[in-house]
């Protein structure tokens, strides 16, 4: 083992994740690599059904076990109080590691706040519930663990006798992440945290993760597909087109230099303030093919406006490449 | 420049060159999403259905029995009132299908006798003649389905008796009368369910939709209606229904106050969905499209509830079949010469019935075994009715 791959916290190799459903086999994710440091962020940007969300639910084997299979790759989490190194791919999904590992040491929150809480606990109930699953403690001592939490989270000490129903979007997500990090996790899994709250409360969630993660000194994986809020947080990110990742590298690399045609396409498309208004956005052509369709080859060529250009011979499926120190990109153009 | 930057910057040239509707990538596009069908509602319920395997075998059972009924004349070795009075109380026959080591169904001939004793008459089988049993015999002729009139039996033998289930006391055979009592039995179950359909439908999707007093009204009348004990209830309708009036009327009738009993409970179940459903989105853009409470009704609401009224309609079933067994088996309902499987069991009332002919009781298995075929069946069906959950 390379003294660089000691210190990672989450190592995942060539994952594969399928689902059988009654029309055919669906490649949610294919051939996924990535690495994760402690006290770093990554981001997982990509449009919907790009496989980022299978991605985390894997880490986690939070997958339905009826459709669901992981049929390859494998998944290196290091313990938190061993330093040992478990693959959570082959893990029993209901066994007890993978429980001691959830909520203790990986925690997740999710993209809904409205209803990721139970209506007919108050919040503080859940949040000690949380606690006391993990941590040999009393309910006095959990109460106060829950208060400092919700005061982590710059809520009123108040809120912990609240029903669900009385806090608005925000603090619902904000009771979320303190009940997520009460367990002080070495992982933390932000599936969309902030899609459904507005842009102001969507700032505030984020600054409150980057000074948490600088306290805790927790890795963060972060789902989204707002390149704005990835910039905000990470400092690796990682492009998802069709269960691959298609460009990965630090956020300065992939926003100022941009690779893969899709990434490109991508960065082209957000809407710039202070721009030409009378310019049309230049959106990436087609959608995303229907996912149990198997692409041949480089799976963006179907929308991609150099194929078969500069060198693009189109069938073969690119490899993973690094054109510079730490910025990977598939595509066939770099090979 | 770099290799890796000139190509970066060759992509981006390329985007801002590219026809915003760039034909060629349409088509390919096209091509890469073809054959993709939503499956219908209907065929996620089948196949999900299909996965459960006792639903399945309840399905099939109570597809036999309709069939069976349908045909039951034919099926029937006898007619309904054919009686053999020198086989009285006969119990039923073993059929032996192998003479000499080839497949020969054949029943053994009967001598009669009559116990000293009891003066009970006692059969007892001749192991010496054998009477065939034939297929596609003439007998008693009947007109199938009510229309084609024949003569042709399944099957039958051309002397002496062939009784599967045994006679009764006046040597009519059990098993034809079974049979043929399953065509009452089982259509006034599909009568009765669909006036109660109809019945609670209007009234369940009425008073969940409109609310206020209307509901109340509805809800009061079901409440009132629920708490008359169903037995003295019915004994008040029927015993209101004039003795003179022919058979056929009489069965309306009774699957009439069946109904008129049974919808309530749909009823409650349509108002609980409704009153979920008329809040969703879609009620309130349909309304924003102009419309009225018809459309809204007999376009959205009837339709989303469709696959419950048919789960509904399948579990009430056996609630009416049970319900006219029981009202014929205490008299109260159809009486003879009309026959269902209750009007057949009011025969095994006494324990000297028990005792000594407990053959009699046979309908009695064929009520048990029908209810549970609709019982699965219906099981089945409300598990795949809803088939977008897993």
């Amino acid at each position: 083992m390379r003294n660089e791959e000691k210190n990672n916290l989450l190592t995942i190799n060539n994952l594969k994740v399928q689902f059988h459903t009654l029309e055919g086999i669906l490649h949610a994710v294919e051939d996924v690599s990535l690495t994760m440091k402690p006290g770093r962020t990554m981001g997982l940007v990509g449009e919907s059904g790009c496989g980022k969300s299978v991605t985390a639910s894997s880490i986690l084997r939070l997958l339905p076990p009826k459709t669901c299979r992981i049929a390859g790759g494998e998944i290196l989490f290091r313990r938190r109080d061993s330093d040992e190194v478990v693959d959570l791919a082959k893990v029993d999904p209901q066994g007890e590691l993978i429980r001691s590992i959830r909520g203790r040491e990986i925690a997740m929150i999710f993209q809904e706040p409205m209803t990721s809480l139970s209506p007919v606990f108050t919040v503080g109930n859940q949040i000690i519930e949380a606690i006391m699953l993990h941590r040999q403690v009393k309910p006095e001592e959990a109460r106060e663990h829950a208060v400092e939490m919700l005061k982590a989270v710059a809520l009123r000490e108040n809120i912990i006798d609240e029903y669900p129903y009385r806090l608005s979007g925000g603090q619902r997500q904000r009771v979320m992440t303190a009940m997520a990090l009460s367990c002080n996790p070495s992982l933390l899994i932000a599936d969309e945290p902030t899609t459904a709250l507005d842009v102001t409360i969507q700032a505030q969630i984020i600054e409150l993760l980057k000074s948490l993660q600088q306290q805790l000194n927790m890795a963060i994986l972060m789902i989204t597909h707002d390149l704005g809020v990835i910039a905000e947080i990470a400092d690796e990110i990682g492009i998802m087109y069709l269960g691959r990742i298609v460009e990965s590298g630090s956020v300065e690399q992939v926003f100022e230099n941009p690779l893969h045609p899709y990434t490109i396409g991508l960065l082209k498309s957000i809407p710039k303030m202070g721009g030409q208004t009378k310019k049309r956005l230049a959106p990436i052509p087609g959608s995303v093919p229907d996912p149990l369709a198997v692409v041949q080859g480089c799976a963006f060529h179907l929308r991609c406006p150099v194929y078969k250009q500069n060198g693009c011979n189109g069938k073969d499926l690119p490899s993973v490449v690094e054109p510079e120190a730490g910025h990977f990109v598939r595509c066939l153009l770099y090979e | 420049m770099k290799q890796y930057e000139k190509t970066a910057a060759y992509i981006k040239e390329a985007y801002d060159r590219q026809n915003l509707l760039d034909e060629s990538i349409a088509h390919q596009m096209i091509k890469a999403e073809k054959n993709v069908v939503a499956t219908s509602q209907w065929r996620l319920m089948w196949r999900k259905y299909k996965r459960n395997r006792i639903a399945v075998a309840g399905g099939i059972i109570v597809l036999l029995f309709y069939l069976t009924a349908l045909f039951a004349d034919f099926i029937a070795p006898y007619g309904l009132d054919d009686r053999m009075v020198q086989y009285s109380y006969l119990p039923p026959q073993r059929i032996r299908f192998f003479a000499d080591g080839r497949f020969q169904p054949h029943v053994l001939a009967l001598k009669t006798g009559r116990d000293p004793l009891t003066l009970q008459r006692t059969y007892v089988a001749d192991p010496e003649k054998r009477i065939p049993i034939r297929f596609f015999v003439k007998g008693t002729p009947y007109k199938l389905m009510g229309i084609f009139p024949a003569s042709r039996h399944l099957f039958g033998v051309e002397e002496g008796i062939v009784s599967l289930l045994g006679t009764d006391g006046q040597g009519r055979d059990m098993f034809s009368r079974v049979i043929k009592g399953s065509q009452i039995s089982l259509t006034i179950g599909l009568v009765g369910v669909a006036l109660s359909l109809f019945i609670g439908t209007v009234l369940g999707v009425v008073s969940g939709y409109y609310g206020g007093w209307v509901d109340n009204l509805v809800q009061r009348l079901i409440e009132i209606v629920r708490s008359f004990p169903p037995i003295p209830l019915w004994m008040a309708l029927t015993a209101a229904l004039p003795r003179h009036w022919p058979p056929l009327w009489i069965y309306f009738t009774i699957t009439v106050i069946l109904s008129l009993i049974g919808w309530t409970w749909l009823a409650r179940q349509l108002r609980g969905k409704v009153l979920a459903l008329r809040e969703e989105d879609f009620v309130m853009a349909s309304r924003l499209a102009g419309t009225g409470d018809m459309w809204i009704i007999f376009k959205h609401l009837i339709p989303a509830t469709f696959s419950h009224i048919i789960v509904i309609a399948t579990l009430s079933m056996p609630s009416m079949i049970l319900a006219e067994s029981a009202l014929s088996f205490l008299g109260l309902g159809l009486r003879p010469p009309l026959t269902s499987w209750g009007v057949l069991l009011q025969q095994a009332q006494n324990t000297q019935v028990l005792l000594l002919y407990p053959w009699l009781m046979i309908p009695g298995f064929f009520v048990a075994i029908s209810i549970l075929a609709f019982n699965f069946m219906g099981d089945g069906l409300r598990d795949a009715a809803d088939p977008y959950t897993v």
